[in-house]
C-alpha cells in the first residue's frame, strides 16, 4: 500500500498528531531552504511539468539524496493505474570531477549530463510519460520506492495538449522579467491568477520570456525566484522559456549548459512538433492550431547564415498551423528600461531575424528584457535602424474589438502580412521607459504580464497590471482574404519626454561625504511619492506596494516648490499639506551588503525630514516628535545645498536582494514659501585590495 | 556547392558564434547591474574598477557591453586589457581571437587560441579546435581544419561542426567524405539542415563525378527532395533542389516548371522593405538556372 502525506491521508482521530507533524515537518522545510521533507526524503524542487505534448509530457523534480523514482498516473484521481518505473527515469546529479561535461551514470537506460551547479546531495529526476490521449486530464504523483512525495490530491494533474491542428480554443500566459524574487514579482502573479479566477477560465499553459532568475540566473536563484514562486502553477502547467541575459551568466546557449538547461526540459528532437533544433536553446513546439518557435537572442549567431536561422527558415517551411508565435528575450522594439536602436542583440534581432519571421508569415512576436510593457500596431517590414513608421503600418489602429476594431488578415500563414509585437518585460523587475518607439500602441509603465487566448479565428491578448486590471486588449482576427495595405500616414503615439528638468538653480554639492562613496540611489532619480494623502503604517517596509490607486506617483528627485532648486515640483502643496512622503529602491547581490562600510545621506532638504532604512528609523532630523501626520515641533531649515548625514549606524538594515530608503519630508508651516527634498544615498565598500587601474 | 563557395564568408561568421556563445556565458557578475541599459552598466563597471580595481573579469564584461552599443574600438580595447590582465582567462582571449579572425589577423589569433587547445575542459578544448579549424579554413589549410573539426565533434556533436566540416572536406574535394559526414551526423542530430546539406552535397557530386546523369545516381536526394516537397508549406528551395536534379537528367521542361514555380512563391515572400537574405538568394539562384535551362533549350 502507497502512503502519501496529504491532507486526505490524515485521519480525524489522528488530528492532533497530524497537526503536530505538520507543525514539525513545516519547521523542518523552514531550516532546510523551504525543502519539503517526506520521511527521510527532502523534495527541494518540483515536481513540475516540461515538454508537453498531445502525447508525452516531462515530470521533473529534484531531491536532497538518492532515492528510487517512480511516477504514477492515471485518468481519475483514485486510480494512479500507470506507471514509469525508476529504470526509465533520467537521474541526473553534480558529478565530482570536471562537473560540467562528464556524463554521470544513470541509474536508468542511459546516462546524462550532470547537473551544472545544485546545492552538493541533489539528484534530479526527468520522467517522460508516453502513450497519453491527447487533450486529456491525468492526476499524478511521485515516489521514493512505496513513499508518496508529492501528488496523490487534486494539484498535481496536467493535460495534454489536444491533436496538432484541433481548433479547440486555449489560453496561456506570458511573463517576462520577473525572476526578482521580490513582493513585485508575487503581485503580478497574484494579479495573473485573480484575473483568470475572476474570468474562469483557466490557462492551459504558459511561456516565460526569459531573466526568470536575478541576478546571475545561479542555481540557487532559480530555486527562489522561479520555482519558489510558480510551483502552485508549476505542478499543473507546462511552462516553455527563452533564455535571457541574466541567465546567460551561468548558462551557455551552444553548449546547452548551465543552471537554465537544468531547470528546463526543451525539445532537440521536435517532439512537441516542428523540426529538429538539436538544442534547447532554440525549438519550436505545437500546441492545437498554433505553432510556438523559441530563439536564442542572447548568445547565438543571430546572422542570416547562422545555424539558428537557418534552422528557423526550415521550421517555418514544413509549418502549416493557422497561427505562428515567436518568443525570444530581446526586443527587436522598444524604448523602455532597453532602446532597440541603440543595442546590438535588439537590432540584429529586428534587422536579421524579423525579415525571416515575416516572410514565414509570423503573427505575434513576444519579447521581454526592456522592463515595460509595449504593444504595437500590425506592422511588417520595420527593420530600418532607428526604428520609423513609414512605410511599414498595415493597422494604425488600436486593435481593441472595442475600439478601433480588431486587426485583421487572410486566413492561414501568408508572408508579411503584418505581426504584432508584445514586450512583456514588465514581470517584476523595476519598470522604466526612456522614450516611444514609433511603432508602438500601447506603452504602459506598470507591472504586469499578458494573458493570450486563441479561440478559433481569432487570437487576442490583454495586459493584467498587478491590481489584475486589464491595461491593454488586441486581437487579430484571420478571416477571407485581406489585401496587404499599407497605411500612409499613421496615427502615432505622441513623443515621450522624460519627465526631468533642471532645477532653476544647483544646490552646492554636500561636504564631508567619505572618499571612495559610491551612490546606492542616485542623484536626481526616479522615486515614487505621495502627496496630500497619508500612507498606512507599513509605507516604509520593503513588502509594502506604492500603488498609484493610493495616490502614490513617480517623479524625479528633488521634491518641493517655491525656491527654485526643485526638480518635481509639488505646487498643490503649498497651503494644503506639510508633509511628503518617498520611497526608492535599491538592491544587493545576495552577500554584497555585508562588504558595506560606510552609508551616508546626502540631502538638500526645507524644513525637517525623518529617514526610515527597510522599515526601521534610521534618521530624523528637524522633527522633533511623532511620524507622518502626527509630526509636531518642526524646526525651520532652509536649503541651502546638500549636507552629509552619517547612517553608519545603520548598515545592519541592509539586506539581500531588495533594499527600501523611505523618507518623509516634513514643512514647518502649511504657508511657508519653500518646501525642499532632494536626497541621495551612498555607500562605501570594503577595498578590495586590487590594483586602481 | 556554388551556393556554399559564395556563402563562405558567412560560414565564418556562423563558426566564430561558438567562440562567442563561450565568452558570453561564462563571465560571471559581481556587481548589482541587473535592471539597467549597457550604459548603465559600463558606468557601474567603471566605478567598480575606480574604487576597487580592475580584473580580467570586469574588463570583459564591459567589452561584452561596448559591444552591445556598437563601440567596436572600445570593445577590442577592453578585451586587449582584459587578455593582458590575466593570460589565462579564456572568455576575453576567445573573443579576441574571434576579432583578430575577423580582422584576418591570423597570426595573432592563432597565438590567442593555441593554448586553449590544450585546456582540460573537454568542451574548451573543443570550441578551441573549432575556431583553431576556422583559422586554418581562412588560410586554406582545409585538411588541418578538417582534422581539428574531427576532433571536435568527436568530444561534442554539434550541427554547425558538421557543416562547417563538411564545407571543408569539399573544398579538398572529399565530396564522398563530406557525405559519409553529413549522413552520420545526421543519424545523430536529426538536424533538417543536415540533410538539407546532404541533399545539396548529394546532387552537387553527382553533377561533378558522374560521366552520364542516370536517374538512379539521383535516385536517394529524389526520394528525399520529393518527400521534403510533399510536406512543406514553403517549398522554393526543395522546387530548385528538384529542378537542379530534373535539369541534370535532361528533364528541361519540368526543371523550369520547378524554377517558375519557386521564382513565384519566391517572389511573394521578398519583403520590399529588406528581404531576408536567403529568399533573395534562392530568387537569383533560381533565376540564373532558369536562364541557363533557357539557353540549353
Amino acid at each position: 500500500m502507497l502512503h502519501c502525506v496529504s491532507a486526505r491521508s490524515i485521519s480525524p482521530r489522528g488530528f492532533s498528531l497530524a497537526f503536530l507533524l505538520t507543525l514539525f515537518l513545516l519547521s523542518l522545510a523552514n531550516q532546510s531552504n523551504h525543502n519539503l521533507v517526506y520521511g527521510e526524503t527532502a523534495l527541494t524542487r518540483g515536481p513540475y511539468l516540461q515538454l508537453a505534448s498531445s502525447s508525452s509530457i516531462h515530470i521533473v523534480w529534484r531531491t536532497l539524496g538518492k532515492t528510487i523514482p517512480i511516477v504514477r498516473y492515471g485518468r481519475t484521481l483514485d486510480n494512479l493505474d500507470q506507471v514509469v518505473d525508476a529504470n526509465l527515469i533520467l537521474v541526473r546529479r553534480q558529478s565530482s570531477a570536471d562537473r560540467q561535461h562528464d556524463l554521470v551514470e544513470n541509474e536508468g537506460s542511459s546516462t546524462a549530463f550532470p547537473l551544472h551547479s545544485a546545492p552538493k546531495g541533489t539528484v534530479q529526476y526527468e520522467a517522460k510519460l508516453e502513450g497519453l490521449e491527447a487533450g486529456s486530464q491525468y492526476f499524478y504523483a511521485i515516489y521514493d520506492q512505496t513513499q508518496c512525495l508529492a501528488g496523490e490530491d487534486n494539484h498535481h494533474f496536467f493535460r495534454t495538449s489536444p491533436i496538432r491542428g484541433a481548433q479547440s480554443p486555449f489560453r496561456f500566459w506570458v511573463v517576462g522579467d520577473s525572476g526578482t524574487g521580490d513582493s513585485n514579482q508575487a503581485a503580478v502573479y497574484d494579479g495573473m491568477k485573480r484575473y483568470v479566477a475572476k474570468e474562469k477560465r483557466e490557462l492551459d499553459f504558459f511561456l516565460h520570456v526569459g531573466d526568470m532568475a536575478y541576478p546571475k540566473g545561479t542555481d540557487a536563484e532559480f530555486q527562489r525566484n522561479f520555482f519558489d514562486v510558480y510551483q502552485p502553477t508549476l505542478r499543473h502547467l507546462t511552462c516553455w522559456t527563452a533564455m535571457g541575459n541574466h541567465e546567460g551568466f551561468t548558462s551557455k546557449g551552444l553548449l546547452g549548459e548551465g543552471p537554465y538547461y537544468d531547470a528546463y526540459v526543451c525539445p532537440r528532437r521536435a517532439e512537441a512538433g516542428g523540426l529538429p533544433s538539436a538544442s534547447e536553446a532554440y525549438y519550436s513546439f505545437d500546441y492545437g492550431n498554433v505553432h510556438f518557435i523559441c530563439l536564442d537572442s542572447h548568445d547565438l549567431d543571430r546572422s542570416p547564415a547562422g545555424v539558428m536561422a537557418r534552422w528557423l527558415r526550415a521550421d517555418l517551411e514544413k509549418t502549416n498551423s493557422d497561427w505562428l508565435v515567436a518568443f525570444f528575450h530581446h526586443p527587436p522594439y522598444t524604448k523602455g528600461s532597453h532602446d532597440s536602436d541603440r543595442e546590438h542583440q535588439l537590432i540584429e534581432m529586428r534587422e536579421l531575424i524579423m525579415p525571416i519571421l515575416e516572410s514565414g508569415g509570423v503573427d505575434l512576436v513576444l519579447t521581454g528584457h526592456s522592463h515595460i510593457y509595449e504593444r504595437s500596431m500590425l506592422i511588417d517590414g520595420a527593420y530600418q535602424t532607428p526604428t520609423t513608421a513609414d512605410g511599414v503600418v498595415l493597422d494604425d489602429g488600436d486593435g481593441d474589438p472595442n475600439g478601433d476594431g480588431a486587426y485583421r488578415k487572410s486566413v492561414g500563414l501568408h508572408p508579411n502580412q503584418g505581426v504584432v509585437q508584445v514586450v512583456a518585460g514588465n514581470g517584476g523587475a523595476k519598470v522604466s521607459r526612456r522614450g516611444t518607439s514609433p511603432v508602438m500602441k500601447r506603452v504602459v509603465v506598470e507591472h504586469g504580464s499578458v494573458i493570450v487566448d486563441v479561440v478559433g479565428d481569432t487570437l487576442s491578448a490583454v495586459m493584467v497590471n498587478r491590481e489584475s486590471v486589464q491595461r491593454d486588449l488586441f486581437s487579430i482576427v484571420k478571416r477571407g482574404t485581406v489585401a496587404r495595405r499599407v497605411v500612409a500616414s499613421p496615427k502615432l503615439l505622441p513623443p515621450y519626454q522624460l519627465p526631468i528638468k533642471k532645477p532653476v538653480s544647483e544646490p552646492k554639492m554636500a561636504q564631508g561625504i567619505p572618499e571612495h562613496a559610491e551612490p546606492l540611489i542616485e542623484l536626481r532619480q526616479q522615486w515614487d511619492y505621495l502627496v496630500g494623502k497619508h500612507p498606512p503604517t507599513n509605507w516604509t517596509a520593503v513588502d509594502y506596494i506604492p500603488e498609484s490607486r493610493d495616490g502614490w506617483l513617480q517623479g524625479f528627485a528633488g521634491f518641493g516648490y517655491g525656491d527654485g532648486d526643485d526638480v518635481t515640483e509639488l505646487k498643490e502643496m503649498q497651503g494644503k499639506h506639510s508633509v511628503v512622503y518617498t520611497r526608492n529602491e535599491f538592491e544587493f547581490e545576495p552577500g554584497a551588503e555585508k562588504q558595506i562600510v560606510d552609508l551616508g545621506l546626502a540631502i538638500n532638504y526645507d524644513d525637517g525630514f525623518i529617514v526610515y532604512l527597510n522599515g526601521h528609523e534610521v534618521l530624523r532630523v528637524g522633527v522633533a516628535q511623532g511620524n507622518g501626520e502626527h509630526a509636531k515641533k518642526i524646526i525651520s531649515h532652509e536649503a541651502k545645498g546638500f549636507e552629509y548625514f552619517s547612517l553608519k549606524h545603520a548598515i545592519s538594515h541592509l539586506q539581500s536582494d531588495d533594499n527600501i530608503l523611505a523618507i518623509e519630508g516634513h514643512n514647518k508651516e502649511l504657508a511657508s514659501s519653500d518646501f525642499s527634498l532632494d536626497p541621495y544615498l551612498v555607500a562605501v565598500r570594503k577595498k578590495s585590495g586590487n590594483a586602481t587601474p | 556547392m556554388n551556393y556554399f563557395m559564395n556563402h563562405f564568408c558567412l560560414w565564418i561568421r556562423c563558426g566564430l558564434s561558438l567562440v562567442y556563445a563561450c565568452v558570453t556565458c561564462l563571465c560571471t557578475a559581481t556587481i548589482a547591474t541587473a535592471h539597467e541599459g549597457p550604459e548603465h552598466v559600463i558606468d557601474s563597471l567603471t566605478r567598480e574598477m575606480r574604487l576597487h580595481g580592475t580584473n580580467a573579469e570586469l574588463l570583459y564584461r564591459r567589452a561584452i557591453e561596448y559591444r552591445s552599443l556598437g563601440n567596436r574600438s572600445r570593445f577590442e580595447r577592453d578585451l586587449d586589457a582584459a587578455v593582458h590582465c590575466d593570460a589565462d582567462f579564456f572568455p576575453a582571449r576567445l573573443e579576441l581571437a574571434k576579432c583578430k579572425l575577423q580582422q584576418h589577423n591570423m597570426v595573432e589569433a592563432r597565438q590567442l587560441i593555441e593554448p586553449l587547445v590544450g585546456a582540460n575542459s573537454p568542451t574548451l578544448r573543443a570550441v578551441a579546435l573549432a575556431t583553431r579549424a576556422e583559422i586554418d579554413a581562412c588560410e586554406k589549410h582545409w585538411e588541418h581544419a578538417i582534422d581539428s573539426l574531427t576532433v571536435a565533434l568527436e568530444i561534442r556533436p554539434d550541427v554547425e561542426w558538421y557543416l562547417q566540416r563538411a564545407e571543408f572536406q569539399s573544398q579538398a574535394r572529399k565530396f564522398w567524405e563530406a557525405i559519409a559526414g553529413l549522413r552520420d551526423g545526421y543519424a545523430k542530430m536529426e538536424s533538417p539542415l543536415l540533410l538539407r546539406e546532404l541533399c545539396d552535397q548529394l546532387i552537387a557530386v553527382q553533377m561533378i563525378e558522374a560521366k552520364r546523369h542516370d536517374p538512379k545516381d539521383f535516385a536517394e536526394v529524389m526520394s528525399i527532395v520529393q518527400r521534403e516537397l510533399d510536406e512543406s508549406r514553403i517549398r522554393s528551395s526543395w522546387l530548385i533542389r528538384r529542378a537542379r536534379i530534373r535539369a541534370a537528367q535532361g528533364e528541361w521542361n519540368a526543371a523550369q516548371d520547378d524554377l517558375l514555380s519557386a521564382i513565384a512563391e519566391l517572389r511573394q515572400r521578398t519583403s520590399e522593405q529588406q528581404p531576408d537574405p536567403e529568399v533573395a538568394s534562392d530568387l537569383a539562384q533560381a533565376q540564373k538556372l532558369l536562364q541557363s535551362l533557357k539557353d540549353n533549350l
